[in-house]
């Protein structure tokens, strides 16, 4: 296969995972609130963008409507919805004939329709609606990519790129979350404390599953748990660096790399839990630090998956 | 010009809205709300009517979407027109604060003599000997279950699950009008209510701080969980259905996913050694507590009801033998049988020692022939309830009953009293629904979830209001045209 289009398969499934990660978290914290925590000034919208991981600096004032626009419609920031969604379109675009005419179809569609958007269209037809449309045209996308795809290199690299999206979503909003907990620690009794671990499950779709596993158990060490070590549950962690595994190609780098990975993802809960034993459930600044240097390591792993893009390798499973 | 665009639409908006004679939750007068609503009156005027229509046509799409619905019994399971979205209305019924730590500390109370009246039933009867409450009224009760008796239940919680239902008077005073002990249903409404409005409608909370009730299904796990046998560290909680030909099917799908429970039917369980077990697919797996979404009468096929299907043979001797918990605890229903409920205030002052913080409706006990000839004498005032029915089945409303059926109850009451009691009419409050296009005011109620554990419980803030969307009516339940609205507690 081509270097780059390598590259391109890599980043569409970095941007389609990017678009579904904005969508969902926008849906959960526009509806619920708890963490936009209402102050005398309103809401801090910022958070909100904070929780999805954008970086770009956000227009003034932030508040709802600027908000909504620069995660969702704005050109000049990579990371946008809007953004996104073109990425993947002129990727496609380019590898047309490599991937099911579908796709095509699929994704132009929804670019078109999206193009045509912006904030009072979306606040006319509910921003409820509006998210939840962009989350079923790209469930859509990727049903059909799941149907119809041949499992090859092709396939495999889309993967690459959705998992690596997906764990550094994963961290991002845990981070923002903890982080906005630690802030607000003095404010939050029991029950806004349990509603702020709901939204951060809810908002990594994890509430269901969350469930099965730990019950009426909604508290620091049970969450961290599930959205970092759970084996089963797609969006955490640990799914993700087995996936990989399965997809990626061997590399040195990139062994280190998810070992690396592995091995921080288990510090953050060590240092939960060595600090419950000592002073009970909180979040210290020690694992806020570990959280940044997680999110750090993900990071650094998306740059050096695009890097190997370019080189040829013969593929094995990477051990973990 | 805005000013006078917002006192337009409110003008359009409550166009015809004719002032009810009753309480009314929105206003305290002709074209003046009460105090908390006002903020609402004014983001609803500035809405203007078609906005609302629009709303509420996407509400009822979102509905169907999402498959909430209930079923109307019908003697062909299969006809799935019987399956129907309950009626939601958008404008949501506010409680301040002040009256909502009223109405919890009055409920709790409640539940709490009704769990200690249960416990006493099944073991000591002192409320009987004391001659408070008739013996005849409970132990020929067909709610009353023998085999309970001596029965120590986990925790001694009889009632992890109650839905007490509340009126508002003339003057706006609270009154209890049942309590729902056996298997109150509705619970999943009060969160899929709060879910749209919060979806569809977000700016109505923009200016409120409204109590959350996201913690209530995390209450009411940690109560399932806690009647566990032996304290079981991990227990396998279920959710027994009938099935999904169930009127409350939703219900039940909703509340098993929530908790993260497994969903069964009576046939996906089978006792063996007196132990209870889920036939799945890594084998036998021993559940440990039941929350039972199923009638005593079907439980055990071997003790009740020898034609029930829905139920599991042997359930109720796994059940004494102490190594399974069934939430609510078989009987329960003694307790909210519709003439037991007559004698709460004496149960709380009996057993509390306290004043009850909640009034009963007065209520007339029909075998007293003094208060039998009482309530035949007007009938037409009265509401008539079969004790054993619930659902707004098998009941009279005097004031819009036709002489004939007025003269059929009192037909049935003369021939068995003991099967009906009788109340006066209360005049429901009021509060504005959309309706027809139009925002129209009609009668409500407000049922109250409560979780109770074995030392604390818990009330969802604000829980279910239904509403009479017929004109005039004073049915609110879903089986008879009711609907419901969200119902906002202010923090």
């Amino acid at each position: 296969m081509i270097n780059r289009y390598a590259e391109l398969l890599f980043l569409i499934g970095r941007c389609l995972e990017r678009a579904d990660n904005y969508a969902r978290i926008i849906n959960i914290y526009y509806s619920m609130r708890h963490e936009l925590m209402e102050t005398d000034e309103g809401y801090a919208w910022e958070r909100l963008a904070s929780a999805v991981g954008h970086t770009h600096e956000l227009s003034t004032p932030a508040n709802e409507w600027a908000v909504l626009h620069d995660l969702t419609f704005d050109r000049t920031n990579p990371d946008s919805i809007f953004s996104s969604i073109q990425q993947v379109r002129n990727h496609i675009r380019t590898l047309r004939p490599l991937l099911p005419g579908e796709l095509w179809d699929i994704i132009n569609t929804f670019y078109l329709w999206l193009k045509e958007q912006d904030v009072s269209k979306l606040m006319l037809q509910s921003p409820y609606l509006f998210y939840k449309h962009i989350s079923e045209q790209l469930a859509l996308f990727n049903g059909t990519a799941d149907a119809a795809m041949v499992r090859g290199q092709h396939w495999n690299f889309i993967q690459t790129g959705k998992f690596v999206e997906r764990m550094n979503g994963t961290v991002r909003i845990i981070q923002a979350t903890y982080r906005n907990m630690k802030q607000d620690e003095k404010l939050l009794d029991e029950e806004l404390l349990y509603n702020r671990f709901l939204v951060l499950l809810k908002s990594c779709g994890g509430y269901d599953a969350f469930r099965k596993f730990h019950a009426h158990h909604v508290r620091l060490t049970e969450v961290t748990e599930f959205l970092l070590l759970n084996a089963e549950f797609p969006r955490s962690i640990r799914f993700g660096i087995n996936s990989l595994a399965s997809y990626i190609e061997r590399n040195p780098l990139l062994h280190h790399s998810i070992k690396n990975l592995s091995i921080q993802t288990s510090d953050v809960l060590s240092s939960i839990r060595a600090g419950r034993q000592r002073h009970g459930e909180n979040i210290t600044e020690e694992v806020l630090l570990l959280l940044q240097q997680l999110q750090l390591t993900v990071s650094d792993l998306g740059l050096l998956f695009a890097d190997i893009c370019y080189q040829e390798e013969a593929p094995v499973t990477v051990e973990v | 010009m805005a000013m006078l665009m917002m006192k337009d639409n409110m003008n359009q908006l409550f166009a015809d809205y004719e002032h009810p004679a009753f309480y009314d939750e929105m206003f305290e007068g002709r074209g003046k709300g009460r105090i908390h609503y006002g903020t609402m009156l004014q983001r609803l005027a500035k809405m203007g009517l078609e906005e609302l229509k629009s709303r509420d046509a996407l509400m009822q799409e979102e509905m169907v979407t999402q498959g909430i619905t209930f079923t109307l019994y019908s003697n062909n399971p299969e006809d799935s027109s019987r399956e129907r979205t309950i009626p939601f209305d958008l404008l949501p019924r506010m409680i301040t604060s002040e009256d909502w730590a009223h109405l919890s500390q009055g409920i709790q109370q409640r539940v709490k003599a009704l769990n200690l009246f249960i416990w006493d039933i099944y073991h000591e009867q002192s409320i009987l000997s004391d001659g408070l409450i008739p013996s005849d009224m409970i132990l020929n009760n067909p709610y009353y279950v023998p085999e309970m008796v001596g029965v120590d239940v986990p925790g001694g919680v009889y009632i992890p699950l109650s839905g007490i239902d509340i009126i508002r008077g003339k003057s706006g005073e609270y009154y209890v009008l049942e309590d729902n002990l056996r298997t109150p249903s509705g619970l999943s409404y009060v969160y899929k209510n709060r879910a749209l409005m919060t979806s569809l409608f977000p700016e109505l909370f923009f200016d409120y701080r409204v109590r959350s009730i996201d913690r209530g299904m995390n209450a009411l796990l940690g109560s399932l969980r806690s009647l566990a046998p032996h304290s079981k560290p991990d227990p396998l909680v279920v959710l027994l259905t009938p099935g999904i030909y169930n009127s409350a099917y939703y219900d039940h799908c909703f509340l098993a996913q929530e908790m993260g429970i497994g969903l069964v039917q009576g046939n996906d369980l089978i006792v063996k050694d007196r132990i209870v077990y889920m036939k799945s697919r890594q084998g036998l797996r021993q559940v440990d507590v039941i929350y039972r979404r199923i009638d005593d009468e079907f439980l055990d096929p071997q003790v009740f009801r020898k034609d029930s299907l829905l139920g599991v043979p042997g359930l109720m001797d796994a059940y004494l033998a102490g190594n399974v918990a069934l939430a609510n605890a078989p009987g329960t229903g003694i307790a909210d049988d519709k003439a037991v409920y007559a004698f709460v205030p004496d149960m709380i002052r009996y057993y509390l020692k306290e004043e009850p913080i909640l009034n009963n409706v007065p209520t007339y006990i029909l075998t007293r022939p003094h208060e039998r000839e009482y309530v035949l004498s007007r009938l037409s005032d009265m509401v008539v309830k079969e004790r054993s029915l619930s659902g707004g089945y098998g009941m009279l409303i005097g004031p819009t009953a036709t002489e004939e059926e007025i003269k059929a109850f009192a037909e049935k009451i003369a021939r068995h009293p003991e099967r009906y009691i009788a109340q006066p009419t209360i005049k429901l409050s009021c509060c504005p629904s959309l309706t027809d296009g139009r925002v129209a005011p009609r009668h409500i109620d407000l049922r109250a979830f409560t979780f109770m554990g074995s030392d604390s419980s818990y009330v969802v803030p604000g829980g279910l209001t239904r509403v009479a969307l017929q004109e005039g009516s004073l049915v609110v339940n879903s089986s008879q045209g009711g609907g419901t609205k969200d119902t906002w507690v202010l923090g």
